[in-house]
């Protein structure tokens, strides 16, 4: 029965978000939409050292979130138009610089000729979708399950930042482990960045998004103290989580 | 004399004339290629059941699982014809009792020669979609299934001879022909045979009765332990009054693993080039890579001992050991691999709480036993 149920929510809920996507009428255009992460100035490499502040320095092993209702915004106009309902971005495999210049890229079609004058990008699983449901294994909430629901939240984990870092500079990064797995729905983000793009029937556009990783961890009072604050698992630890989760829209920029 | 020749001639005549009004003979059939036509091929769709905390499971469209197709390859998962000494089946290293692993720390095939990594688990084989063995250097179980067989260290034997051995045997024809509705002997190959016997293992999913799998789907009358559930709570670190253990992270529900791979520490390594198997890095050169082994379910994992890729812990209490410890750094270990604090009775809690994953309905299920037994 329970299952079932299950069944019919996951039912309802992937109708409700192919009602979304309406097909565009009008010229349409295909719509590179790539992402790339730094660190700082610097293209963000996992395994490559950073100077995280004047007493520490990081590698990361683990950068990866989900993106959602990502939309454009017309010049002169609020009407969004949705050009993604949901995907993963991971840079877990981004190992050298070549594989840091791509970044992560997806290819949109049928996205509707225009001129636009804002991206609005959700960081997260919108709440109607962060449900235990059967996605399929090719839908991004399916491939990632296994990884990335946490039943004890009753949540998708919308990002994961991962990293070790050394302290007291002998060259080990054993000093600090950090695992900040982010999620629960108070938590999801809507960025909504400025854009000059002009998408014209035939001619494929370029969308480049920039996340600095280091902008997540800026406080007032310098950068997050890692050592102090290595995991984001628990209900107490929600602060911390929320703390980097609202600096994705300062960390994230078109270019 | 002359008489006699003229019957003699008239005999031969007679008799060639018969020979040529009976029809032609139908042609010798080529050796190893008999028609199997006159076999019904009616294939019945299989459904794999399985427990309501899980997802349905993905097949893949080229190999729809089928009553037949099942049933084939159960009859290989067990038959030492597979192997080149006639000793040793897939079931040798993967027997029901140890929840289709085989009690040993690795593995020894029909050489004597002993591998180097332990049997892994099959159940809930078909779940698993991020590659098979402990390094994943399969893509799925159509591919897995075809390289034991020519593994020196496993069943050592050609393809080819197994091929041949199939064409002549007494019953797989009939049963190739009802798995795919092939027309001749000759049309049995490896793909058709790794492909049943993925079909097989497609179905050895849990059954459902554990009491962890009872718990959840809210089954009356039945609860964890104390113990058990303070091991529940720090397994997915659901109370903050309690350590957490940093155990579901790697093995998340319905089926407490996640695919990956890891490298949780076990080895001491002076670089990431030292460690002495190399495991997910020898099949994508990648040297983050090395030292990660895919993270293997923990259901049912009070039947899998020894315990880690090569099997060398003999109890869950030397695994919890290790990971209390937080194991030996590399850059690579995982993050959440890190000093954990429990004490004996926290260690016990865990424990206590991985014997709820026990299904022995699963390991005792008649479907999935020998069939020529």
């Amino acid at each position: 029965m329970l299952r079932t149920l299950l069944f019919l929510a996951a039912t309802l809920v992937l109708m409700s978000s192919s009602c979304r996507d309406k097909q565009p009428e009008g010229p349409t255009t295909n719509l590179d939409l790539q992402f790339v992460a730094t660190f700082g100035d610097q293209p963000l490499v996992m395994y490559d050292k950073y100077d995280y502040n004047d007493t520490m320095k990081v590698f990361f092993e683990r950068f990866n979130f989900f993106i959602s209702d990502v939309s454009l915004v017309p010049v002169g106009s609020q009407d969004e138009t949705e050009i993604l309902d949901i995907d993963f971005v991971s840079f877990d495999e981004v190992q050298d610089s070549l594989a840091a210049q791509q970044g992560v890229t997806f290819h949109l079609t049928k996205v509707p000729a225009g001129s636009y004058a804002r991206l609005r990008v959700g960081i997260g699983v919108p709440a109607d979708l962060n449900i235990d449901a059967d996605y399929s294994p090719t839908h991004p909430l399916g491939a990632n399950k296994e990884s990335h629901y946490w039943a004890g939240w009753g949540s998708y984990i919308f990002a994961k930042i991962e990293g070790k870092g050394d302290t007291d500079g002998d060259g080990q990064y054993d000093d600090v482990a950090f695992s900040h797995h982010l999620g629960t729905n108070e938590l999801y983000q809507t960025v909504d960045l400025p854009v000059a793009l002009e998408l014209v029937e035939g001619q494929d556009g370029l969308l480049k998004v920039r996340v600095d990783v280091r902008e997540l961890y800026v406080r007032d009072n310098g950068m997050l103290d890692l050592v102090a604050n290595p995991g984001t698992h628990t209900d107490t630890q929600l602060i911390i989580a929320q703390s980097i989760m609202e600096r994705f829209p300062l960390a994230m920029s078109v270019e | 004399m002359r008489a006699g020749r003229i019957l003699l001639l008239s005999a031969l005549a007679l008799l060639l004339g018969a020979t040529s009004c009976k029809q032609d003979p139908p042609p010798a059939p080529q050796p190893g290629c008999e028609s199997l036509t006159e076999i019904p091929y009616d294939p019945k769709p299989k459904e794999v059941v399985v427990p309501p905390n899980f997802p349905p499971m993905p097949i893949p469209p080229d190999n729809p699982l089928t009553e037949e197709g099942v049933v084939l390859g159960r009859y290989l998962f067990y038959d030492p014809i597979l192997s080149s000494d006639s000793t040793m089946s897939c079931a040798s290293c993967h027997m029901p009792e140890f929840s289709f692993t085989d009690g040993q720390a690795v593995s020894e095939g029909v050489t004597g020669e002993v591998g180097t990594r332990s049997s892994m688990s099959l159940l809930n084989v078909g779940y698993f979609l991020n590659g098979l063995f402990w390094d994943g250097r399969s893509p799925d179980l159509e591919d897995q299934a075809l390289q034991p067989v020519e593994n020196p260290i496993e069943l050592h034997e050609q393809w080819p001879n197994v091929e041949a051995k199939l064409r002549r045997h007494a019953l797989y024809p009939e049963l190739f022909r009802k798995a795919f509705g092939i027309e001749h002997t000759c049309e049995i190959t490896k793909e058709l045979a790794a492909k049943a016997i993925a079909q097989f293992e497609r179905t050895l999913v849990s059954s459902g009765q554990s009491k962890y799998d009872r718990r959840v789907n809210g089954e009356p009358g039945v609860f964890f332990t104390e113990s058990e559930l303070r091991g529940f709570d720090m397994f997915f670190d659901i109370s903050p009054e309690m350590p957490d253990a940093e155990c579901g992270h790697c093995h998340n529900v319905p089926f407490f693993t996640t695919n990956d791979y890891f490298n949780n520490g076990i080895e001491e390594v002076t670089d990431l080039n030292d460690f002495p198997d190399k495991g997910r890095g020898e099949v994508t050169g990648n040297i983050f890579d090395n030292g990660k082994f895919r993270a293997p379910t923990l259901r049912n994992i009070t039947l899998t001992a020894p315990y880690m890729h090569d099997g060398r812990f003999q109890t869950l209490e030397e695994v919890l050991d290790h990971y209390n410890s937080g194991g030996h750094y590399a850059d690579n270990r995982d993050p959440l691999i890190r000093p954990l604090g429990l004490t004996e009775e926290q260690k016990q809690d865990i424990i206590n709480f991985l014997k709820t994953l026990e299904d022995i309905p699963f390991t005792e299920n008649p479907e999935f036993q020998n069939p020529w037994h």
